[in-house]
Parts: C-alpha cells; sequence; structure tokens
C-alpha cells in the first residue's frame, strides 16, 4: 500500500467505518458494502469507480483495510475538490474527514452510519488519551450534543476514545445533525435515553461479555425504545439517540440482523450492558422525562438525568437496601470492579465522590461515583475534581483538605439547587411508576446526603478542632512544661488526644535546652560546682530554688531526725527514706556535672529572702526526709530557730546551701527534697562542732559544698533537673560573698561564684535559646513558685544541718565536761601529791 | 524560586510503611532526589530507636509525633509515627528558621489526616505505594508555601 498517512480522527473513523463493513469479521469489505458506503459519500459512480480502482480494490475484489482506508481518503479528498489520485492522498494533513450522507433508502448504510458512530462511540475505551482527534469532527458533535448534552453521549472531546468514536460522528453527525433539528424532542428523548441506556446497561449488566445475547435485546430494547418514543437503544449506544425514530424503527428490522453483528463488533462491553434488563427502567422514563432533562443535561453533561437517578438508585438498593444507609467500602469496591476500570481510576473516583470521606458511599455518593464511572467507560476523562452537578445536596463541604477545588464548601451549597430541581422537575413529567419510586429516592438522597453530611462536618470540624486543639495544645504545652516539673517526672507529655499531638508536650528543640521537667534529683549538695555545670538552667529564678533546695538536700538525708517534716513542700516528690534521697541526692548532685550546661540565671537577690522566710517549713520538711526515724520536735523548734537565726543572719548562706541544687522551678519538688536530705547528711559529718547555731550556717556551706561534690560524682546521670543546678549555686556564691564567712566559705564561695558563674556563661547562651518561644511571663511565675518551692527545701535542710550540729555540740560539750572532770581528778592528785 | 525558598515549608516528604518501605516520597524538584531518599531512611533508625524508647520508659499512650529526629549542616528531619507504626518524614531545611515546631505538627496532622482519608478509599491496599492524587495534592501544597 502507498504510504498512507492518516491523521487520528482519520485513522478512527476509517477503522469504525471498516469495522461497520466487514460484519463478517474476515478482514476484508466486500465491494457490495464498500459501494454502499462509498454511495453514501455523494460522490458520482465514476469517481468512485476511480477510487476503488486507486485503492486497489479492484485488483484484490474486495476491500482490504487498507484498501478501504485508501478509498475512504480518496473520498475525502475528492469531496474537498482534491483530484481522484493517489497523490491526493498525501495532499495535506488537515484533509477533512470524508463525509456520508445517509440515504434513507439505504438500510444498510444506516446501519452501517449508525454503526460506525455507536461502535465508535460506544468502544468502551478504558484509557483516556487515545483520541486526539481535531477539533473539527468533534464540533459537530458538540453540536449535536448541545442539543441534548447531558446525556452522556459520546464525549464531546471523547479523548478517551480508542477507536475513533468521534470519527465516526462527524459523518454521522452531519446526518444526524439534520435529523437532530428536525427532531429535537424526539432526540433529545433518544439522546438521552441513550445515554441512560448505557449506564443502565453497562451498570445492570454484570459486565458480561457476550455480544450475541446482547444483540436481540438490544433489538427489543430499541423497539421498547422506539415504543418509549426515543427508543435509543443501548446497544447503539448514545449515537443512536441521533437518528429519530424513524431510523431507529427502521434500523429495528434490520438491526437485529445486521446490526447485531455489527453492533456487536463494535460495542462489545456497551452491547451487553445495555442488554440487561436494567434498560427496562429507562425505557419507561425516557419519553416523558426526556424534554425536561434535556434542558438540564444541556447544561452540564456531569448532571445525572432522572433516569440514571433511578437507575442508581435501583442499584444501590441491591447493595443497600436503605436508602438512607451507606454502601461499605469493599462492597463498592467490588462492585465498582465490576465496571472493569483499571484500580487507579477506581481510586480516583472514589476519591472524589466520597465527600465526607468516610470510606462509605451514600446514595448521593453512589450516585456521583456512578455517574463517574459511566462517564469513564464512555469514554470520559475523569475530572480533576467532583463537577458540581455530582457533589451531594446537602454536601457537608467535604473535608477540610478539600480535594474539590471546585467545591468548596459552598458547593455543597450551590449544588444543590442545581440538582435539587433537576430532580423535581424530572419528578414532575416523570409518570406514575416512577413517581413513587422518585420521590422516595429523591428525598431518601437528601436526607442521606444530609445525615451523612452530618457525619461528615464532625470529622471536618474534627479537623478543624483539631488545629484549634492543636494551637491552644502547643500552648497548653509549654505550661505544662511547668507543670511537668512539678508534678510528675513522666518523661511522656500529656497527650490530650491522639489528634491532638500538637503538644506532644515533648518539644524536640527546646528538648536540648530546656530541660523537661523531669524533677531534678538534684544531688547536688556536695558539688556545687559539679552541680552548676550540668544544669542548663534556662530560668534564673530555680536556680536560686535549685540552690535551696540543695542545701537542704545536702542537710537532710544525714540525719536530721529532728526537724519535723514537711515533706509536702514538694507536693509530689516527697524524698524516700534518707539513703535513697541520698542516693537521689548523689545521683542529683552527679547529674549536676552530667547535664547541659544550663546557665544559672542571676536571680539570686530574691533568694535571700525567701529562705528565712521559709524557714520553718523548710525546717520540717527536712526533718522529715532526712529521716523518718526520730522527728524531734523538740529540736525542730531549735532548728527553726537556729535557721532562722542563720538565715537573718546569714540569707546569704541559706542561699549558697541551696547553691548546689540547681533544682529547676519546673522539678519536682521531690528532688529538692531530696537534696535537702542530702545536704544535711554531707554537712553534718563535716560541721565543725565547736560551731554554735550562728556559725553553723558558714560551715555548712563548706560541708555543703563538699557534699554537692561527693555528689556529684556519684550519679553522673544526672536528669534534667540538674539542669536547674546551677542556677542556686550562682545564688550561693552570691551569698557567700555577702556572709563574708571563714575562709573555706570564702573559698567555696570563690569556687562557686566562679564556677557558676562559669557555667552560667556557658550555660546562658544554651539556656537563652529553648526559653525563647516560652512566654516569659509564665517563667517567671513559675520561676516563683520554684524558687520558693528551693526556699522551702533549703529550710529544711538547713533546720537538719542545724540540729545535727547541736547534737554534735551537745555530745562535744559533754566530752568536754568528762575530760574537764578527769582533769579535776588528777589534779588533786598532781597538787595534793606535791 | 529563590524567592520562594524561604517560605517553603517542607523540602521533602516520604511516608513510610510499618515495615520501613516507602509507600510515597515526595521532594521539591529542584533538589537532589537521592540525598534526601538517603536521608529519609538513615532517619528511620532515630524513628526506631525513638519508638522503642519511648514503649520502654512509658507504657501509655505513646506520643505519634516524634519531632526532630536530628539535625545536620543543612537540614532538619523531623518524624512522626501512627499508631499503626506509619511513618511521616519531613525534612526542612536548616535555614528556615521561622519554621516553628507548631507549624511542624499541623503538617504532619495535615498528612495524617490525609493518609487516613486515603486509606478509607477501598481501592487501595494498605502497603501499596501511593497514588492518591489527593494525598498528593496535600503534599504538595506543604512543600510549597505558596500552592
Amino acid at each position: 500500500m502507498e504510504g498512507l498517512t492518516l491523521s487520528e480522527a482519520e485513522q478512527k473513523l476509517y477503522s469504525e467505518l471498516f469495522g461497520t463493513c466487514d460484519v463478517d469479521h474476515t478482514g476484508r469489505v466486500s465491494g457490495t458494502r464498500a459501494s454502499e458506503l462509498f454511495l453514501a459519500s455523494q460522490l458520482p459512480h465514476d469517481t468512485l469507480q476511480q477510487i476503488t480502482e486507486l485503492c486497489g480494490a479492484t485488483r484484490l475484489g474486495h476491500f482490504g483495510r487498507s484498501q478501504f482506508y485508501i478509498a475512504l481518503k480518496l473520498i475525502a479528498a475528492v469531496q474537498n475538490g482534491l483530484p481522484v489520485r493517489l497523490d491526493s492522498l498525501n495532499t495535506g494533513g488537515d484533509m477533512p474527514l470524508p463525509r456520508f450522507v445517509h440515504i434513507k433508502g439505504t438500510e444498510q448504510d444506516k446501519k452501517r452510519m449508525q454503526f460506525a458512530n455507536a461502535g465508535v462511540s460506544h468502544h468502551m475505551s478504558m484509557e483516556a488519551d487515545h483520541y486526539t482527534s481535531p477539533d473539527k469532527p468533534h464540533h459537530p458533535i458538540l453540536e449535536r450534543q448541545t442539543t441534548h448534552p447531558g446525556v452522556l453521549p459520546p464525549p464531546p472531546s471523547s479523548r478517551g476514545h480508542v477507536r475513533s468514536g468521534s470519527s465516526g460522528n462527524p459523518p454521522h453527525i452531519l446526518h444526524s445533525r439534520q435529523h437532530v433539528v428536525s427532531e429535537a424532542a424526539s432526540n433529545n428523548l433518544p439522546l438521552q435515553a441513550t445515554a441512560t441506556s448505557p449506564q443502565d446497561s453497562y451498570s445492570s449488566s454484570p459486565y458480561n461479555t457476550s455480544p450475541p445475547t446482547t444483540s436481540p435485546p438490544s433489538q427489543r430494547r430499541s423497539t421498547d425504545r422506539h415504543h418509549s418514543g426515543p427508543a435509543a437503544t443501548a446497544a447503539a449506544t448514545a449515537k443512536r439517540s441521533l437518528f429519530d425514530n424513524r431510523m431507529e424503527v427502521q434500523w429495528t428490522g434490520q438491526y437485529g440482523a445486521a446490526a447485531q453483528a455489527a453492533g456487536v463488533n463494535t460495542a462489545d462491553g456497551w452491547v451487553e450492558f445495555s442488554s440487561s434488563p436494567a434498560s427496562q427502567p429507562r425505557s419507561l422514563g425516557p419519553g416523558p422525562g426526556g424534554a425536561p432533562t434535556d434542558s438540564e443535561d444541556e447544561s452540564d453533561p456531569w448532571t445525572i438525568t432522572q433516569e440514571q437517578r433511578d437507575y442508581y438508585t435501583a442499584q444501590f438498593k441491591t447493595m443497600q437496601p436503605d436508602l438512607h444507609g451507606l454502601i461499605q467500602g469493599t462492597t463498592a469496591r467490588e462492585f465498582f470492579q465490576r465496571s472493569k476500570l483499571p484500580i487507579a481510576q477506581l481510586s480516583r473516583i472514589w476519591d472524589m465522590s466520597d465527600v465526607n470521606q468516610d470510606g462509605a458511599l451514600s446514595l448521593e455518593e453512589f450516585f456521583a461515583a456512578f455517574h463517574l464511572v459511566v462517564a469513564r467507560r464512555n469514554g470520559y476523562d475523569l475530572p480533576e475534581t467532583l463537577p458540581q452537578a455530582l457533589m451531594p445536596k446537602s454536601t457537608q463541604p467535604a473535608t477540610e483538605e478539600d480535594p474539590f477545588a471546585g467545591a468548596p464548601p459552598m458547593a455543597g451549597g450551590g449544588t444543590p439547587p442545581v440538582p435539587a430541581t433537576a430532580p423535581q422537575t424530572q419528578a414532575a413529567p416523570q409518570p406514575a411508576p416512577q413517581a413513587p419510586p422518585q420521590p422516595a429516592p429523591q428525598a431518601p438522597p437528601q436526607p442521606t446526603p444530609q445525615a451523612a453530611p452530618q457525619a461528615p462536618p464532625q470529622p471536618t470540624q474534627q479537623p478543624t478542632q483539631q488545629p484549634t486543639g492543636a494551637q491552644g495544645g502547643s500552648k497548653s504545652a509549654d505550661e505544662n512544661w511547668a507543670t511537668f516539673d512539678e508534678n510528675s517526672s513522666s518523661p511522656s507529655p500529656v497527650v490530650q488526644s491522639p489528634a491532638n499531638f500538637d503538644f506532644a508536650a515533648v518539644h524536640p528543640d527546646p528538648a536540648s535546652k530546656i530541660i523537661q521537667p523531669v524533677p531534678v534529683r538534684m544531688s547536688p549538695e556536695g558539688q556545687t560546682y559539679s552541680d552548676y555545670r550540668p544544669r542548663t538552667f534556662s530560668e534564673p529564678i530555680p536556680t536560686d530554688v535549685v540552690n535551696l533546695r540543695r542545701e537542704r538536700s545536702g542537710t537532710s538525708p544525714s540525719k536530721h531526725p529532728k526537724s519535723g517534716d514537711t515533706a509536702e513542700f514538694t507536693p509530689g516528690k516527697i524524698a524516700p527514706p534518707p539513703p535513697s534521697s541520698r542516693s537521689k541526692s548523689a545521683k542529683s548532685s552527679g547529674k549536676h556535672p552530667a547535664p547541659q550546661p544550663l546557665a544559672p540565671p542571676p536571680a539570686v537577690p530574691p533568694r535571700h529572702v525567701s529562705p528565712a522566710t521559709k524557714g520553718p517549713k523548710v525546717v520540717q520538711q527536712n526533718s522529715e526526709q532526712a529521716m523518718p526515724i526520730s522527728p524531734t520536735p523538740k529540736t525542730t523548734p531549735n532548728n527553726v530557730v537556729n535557721f532562722i537565726t542563720a538565715e537573718a543572719a546569714v540569707p546569704a548562706e541559706g542561699l549558697k546551701h541551696s547553691r548546689t541544687m540547681s533544682l529547676d522551678s519546673k522539678a519536682g519538688s521531690a528532688f529538692r527534697t531530696k537534696w535537702t536530705f542530702r545536704r544535711s547528711v554531707s554537712f553534718q559529718p563535716e560541721v565543725p562542732l565547736a560551731t554554735d547555731t550562728p556559725p553553723t550556717p558558714p560551715p555548712r556551706p563548706h560541708d555543703q559544698t563538699r557534699d554537692k561534690a561527693e555528689d556529684t560524682p556519684v550519679e553522673p546521670p544526672t536528669k534534667p533537673v540538674k539542669k536547674k543546678a546551677p542556677t542556686p549555686p550562682p545564688v550561693r556564691p552570691r551569698n557567700r560573698h555577702r556572709s563574708g564567712e571563714d575562709s573555706q566559705k570564702s573559698e567555696l564561695r570563690q569556687e562557686e561564684p566562679s564556677t557558676n558563674d562559669r557555667r552560667r556563661h556557658v550555660s546562658a547562651p544554651a539556656t537563652r535559646v529553648p526559653p525563647i518561644p516560652p512566654p516569659p511571663v509564665r517563667r517567671k511565675r513559675e520561676d516563683i513558685q520554684a524558687a520558693i518551692r528551693a526556699h522551702k527545701e533549703r529550710n529544711t535542710v538547713l533546720s537538719r544541718t542545724n540540729s545535727e550540729l547541736q547534737g554534735d555540740l551537745a555530745e562535744a560539750t559533754e566530752e568536754r565536761v568528762t575530760l574537764e572532770l578527769q582533769l579535776q581528778k588528777l589534779k588533786p592528785f598532781g597538787v595534793t601529791g606535791l | 524560586m529563590t524567592g520562594q525558598r524561604l517560605s517553603k515549608m517542607a523540602v521533602c516528604v516520604a511516608v513510610i510503611s510499618k515495615e520501613n518501605y516507602p509507600l510515597y516520597i515526595q521532594t521539591i524538584p529542584t533538589e537532589d532526589d537521592l540525598k534526601f531518599h538517603y536521608t529519609v531512611h538513615t532517619s528511620l533508625d532515630v524513628v526506631e530507636e525513638k519508638i522503642n524508647n519511648v514503649g520502654k520508659t512509658t507504657n501509655d499512650l505513646r506520643e505519634l509525633y516524634l519531632g526532630l529526629l536530628y539535625p545536620t549542616e543543612d537540614y532538619k528531619v523531623y518524624g512522626y509515627v501512627t499508631n499503626t507504626k506509619i511513618k511521616f518524614v519531613v525534612v526542612v531545611e536548616s535555614s528556615n528558621t521561622a519554621l516553628r515546631d507548631n507549624e511542624i505538627r499541623t503538617m504532619f496532622r495535615k498528612l495524617h489526616n490525609a493518609y487516613t482519608d486515603m486509606v478509607c478509599n477501598p481501592f487501595y491496599t494498605p502497603g501499596d505505594r501511593i497514588t492518591s492524587r489527593v494525598f498528593e495534592k496535600v503534599v504538595n501544597g506543604m512543600m510549597l508555601q505558596d500552592s
């Protein structure tokens, strides 16, 4: 064959025509059939003869595919005024398609035409993008369709047609248009019916593919249709509707014979679908409802006609008897998989039609999905978003991530009017049989979508709430920090709900710097310095508190049976028995060195005052923590007094004590208590016996320092609490300075301050970063509270220490007395001896 | 494009199944995809570590948002794991300091919602690669600020 270049449109049209003519599937078109077709082109016989010769059919005696194509192209060329020569074939790529005029007399032609059109249009092309026919051929189609759009006739753009569905249209269209014009009304019906019929058939038929069976039904159907008016036989596919009733009538007769074969050939899947009894509803509806529907159909090819709606409803009922109910995803999946569309497309259809994203289809959603599937089967491309016409009436504005770009929340409002009116108008003319079912489906669909939307609104709201919740959550999370520190040491932040992960309390960024509230078990005391280091506090105040705590812990653990015990100052974290507390404090102290360099912010001044005020409490706490052992009430007052005195005398001292405790305010107060224990323990041994109460404070710092030092190495893994430790230390050093104690103290002080400062400096930058996000105000409050707690702890520790020292003092005094007595006894001897 | 860089939210978004194979990875086109794929792959270790640790310490509800998994010189990697062990990993630029933790959480929430919506689709088999356009739209929406 000569090099024949066919455009897409031409290719499709030609193949359709060839298919139409080649009813025997022999791969050739007999001369008679071809001549019939060619005659339809209204070319003179001579021309046709020439064409036949040129294409080589004469030689072969029949039209092979290539010959057929050549002939067609030649016809087109001739129709356009080009000479009948092979050269014409390659004249231009934009040669219009051959036009075949339908000749009434030629039934076969009609059939063929119809088939050509039908087959073409109805070819179930799953994949779009096949057809890229030029616009020209489409125009007629479009025009035709404008008269009765809505129904799903051959896709206007029929991009998806594998076969030149639309290509088959042009010739058909020209012809049909005439008819259309003359019989718009009837055509409308047929169109509509046709459109619906394929759908119906498609949907109803179990997607089987038995061409033969279809023909009789189609024939029947056409008969029915004919009766009904539009007589759009499904088998013929939408195209058929184009033809007026007369044609159909004629067709019917012949259709049964020839149409079947041809029709079957081209409209494989379609035929079957159409054959299904589902067409019945169609036949009912089309006639009466045709006109009104058409008007709507014209507006939007996606509008579901009443007939379609009824059919869909029937299908819905097969799966879900309750029209208000939902079809579950799996059920729907099986159902739609019968359509033989690729899963990817079905998935997209689902995405679009499941407006409320509930994994199930309500009646309205089902309509939309079904309609989309039908459209796809007809060759329409799937839209990117759900068309307005398909949006469930009472659509709840999809989810916030509305995939239906074109259907914002308002879409629900906009759409309802259209579909609502449509069904109503459709319902009006509908005959009785449909009336009852229609109102029912009409009503239920509306309530159903409404019901469904109600569910969606909730989920929709939830997402919206989530963001707000998240927002709130995040804020609360920040606040939670403080609470965390104070209350629970649980690492997992508050999780209000699985969805609200916003404030997962765990802030990764700050985590590095900002200590998790985890209660600081500051063991600190002994190691003021070490404590300092690890504490990377971001809050100034806490450091003070920590200091306090350290002191307390230092004193308490050891053996402060005295002071009453009020564990309460650490609400949740009352230190456990001394040993554990000791260990804890040790731990905390150990931790101090480990943790990040929290900058113990200065915030010292206020501290000074607090310890004093908290004296009593602290004492009590100290005692309690120190040991359940012997609560010595008597000592308590002493301690208290001492403490207070000490505090008063050297407020700084107290602070110093707490220095090592860099307990963060957030840290559980328990830590503080522990510190207290620790402190007391450490203090005691080191407290010089000679010291009086007043002097005790001075030595205490020393002890504390040492304790801390001891503790620090013990417990390396300090928790975040340690971070707070640094803060107290800074306080202490300052205090020390103020107190101006003995050399040791001064040394310590100096060390501390320097260390603290160092640490502070180091940690400062680190802490600075994280605190940024949390509101400073809140922090201050927390800090103050933390400071208060720290002070209390410190007080306790101090009181314990005090009591211990007093005990030592008493012992020392006793010894002294004893020694003196002995001396006296001895003296007389010596004296007397002499 | 440069102008948009600063406003970009995420540079790479990945969804990993519970068997730790990728269900979806999307990077901004101008970047080297392979590098991000590698980054996401290495971040899986950190994710595993976090979810295992949390499980040990607390028996109660595990936090879904894992937070910053690890920062590299140029990027920061955030993680989020659902209760079904589906992991979401988001890579953002380190230079994007304006990106607050809250915004990251919002991002993950959106991803999670989009994922659940997609799972509701009966035509999606969990474990398949994600091809949902809706989901892609959500992801693209968070990768480019202006989209």
